[in-house]
């Protein structure tokens, strides 16, 4: 409280000095608010991505398919890795083709 | 207005057309649900069944909410229904206590309402039809994809081998 001295400056101010400030409580209702608008703008953002995903790209999903394209290469692709890898299993020097070589000759020699 | 937050529901029968008809009641669309089995402990697993299978049949209701059935039971065949033994498994984004909305707020729960009203409007089956075909295709390719890795690798290993 107030030191009431006839020659104090600070009379009448000094309750507001002397005064403690007041503690906030944590959960005071502008955080909840807080809280609750966060919430709710990241519900509105996951609607609108789902909704966009469900929506939109399903749809070019559906209407601009690229599997069949995308397959054909793919085969073609593979078609040319098998070729590739048959001929140099049996190409002139490969182990592969010696081994065979020297079996067929044990066994089939006349 | 319903807000988006968790729903409990207290299942009371085990027969299945009771159970359908109080599952039909509920507006799995607007907000999340809690379906509790703890009035019935011994049907627990002819329900998760009937739930299952409902679920199954309506795979549009589990968007863009997905059901939670909170029982004993550990696990269940059906893929579509999330079982959980205790409210503390739930997700904890939608574990928000309900209070009345001010001006700002009021205002993002209309946008919310109207992203579920174009969320309705989505033809569910088409969509999850479209994912599931889309799905099946990549697993295709991944297929071959890895074969071409592996002739890579196998061819690579043959240079090596060979002294290529």
């Amino acid at each position: 409280m107030s030191t009431k001295k006839p020659d104090d400056d600070l009379i009448g101010f000094r309750d507001f000095i002397d005064q403690e400030p007041k503690q906030k409580p944590v959960n005071d209702k502008r955080q909840v608010g807080h809280e609750m608008a966060t919430f709710l703008e990241r519900e509105s953002s996951r609607m609108g991505n789902l909704v966009d995903f469900f929506e939109e790209k399903v749809f070019m999903l559906k209407h601009f398919e690229q599997y069949n394209q995308i397959r054909q290469k793919a085969n073609a692709q593979l078609f040319d890795k098998r070729q590739k890898v048959a001929n140099s299993l049996f190409e002139e020097g490969r182990s592969l083709k010696k081994n065979i070589d020297e079996i067929l000759r044990t066994h089939f020699r006349n | 207005m319903a807000f988006p937050s968790f729903k409990k529901i207290t299942l009371n029968s085990s027969e299945p057309d009771l159970l359908i008809a109080q599952l039909d009641q509920l507006d799995f669309r607007s907000r999340p649900h809690i379906l509790s089995l703890h009035k019935l402990p011994s049907q627990q697993e002819a329900c998760i069944q009937v739930i299952g299978k409902y679920f199954q049949d309506r795979p549009q209701k589990l968007f863009p909410y997905p059901p939670y059935v909170l029982t004993t039971v550990k696990s269940s065949p059906f893929k579509e229904v999330s079982l959980i033994n205790s409210e503390d498994q739930l997700p904890k984004f939608f574990k928000v206590k309900e209070r009345p909305l001010n001006h700002k707020e009021t205002n993002l729960m209309n946008r919310i309402e109207l992203q579920q009203k174009n969320f309705r409007n989505i033809n569910m089956f088409e969509a999850l039809d479209t994912i599931s075909k889309y799905a099946d295709n990549h697993r295709e390719l991944a297929k071959i994809q890895s074969e071409i890795d592996y002739l890579d690798h196998l061819f690579a290993e043959l240079e090596i081998w060979d002294g290529y």
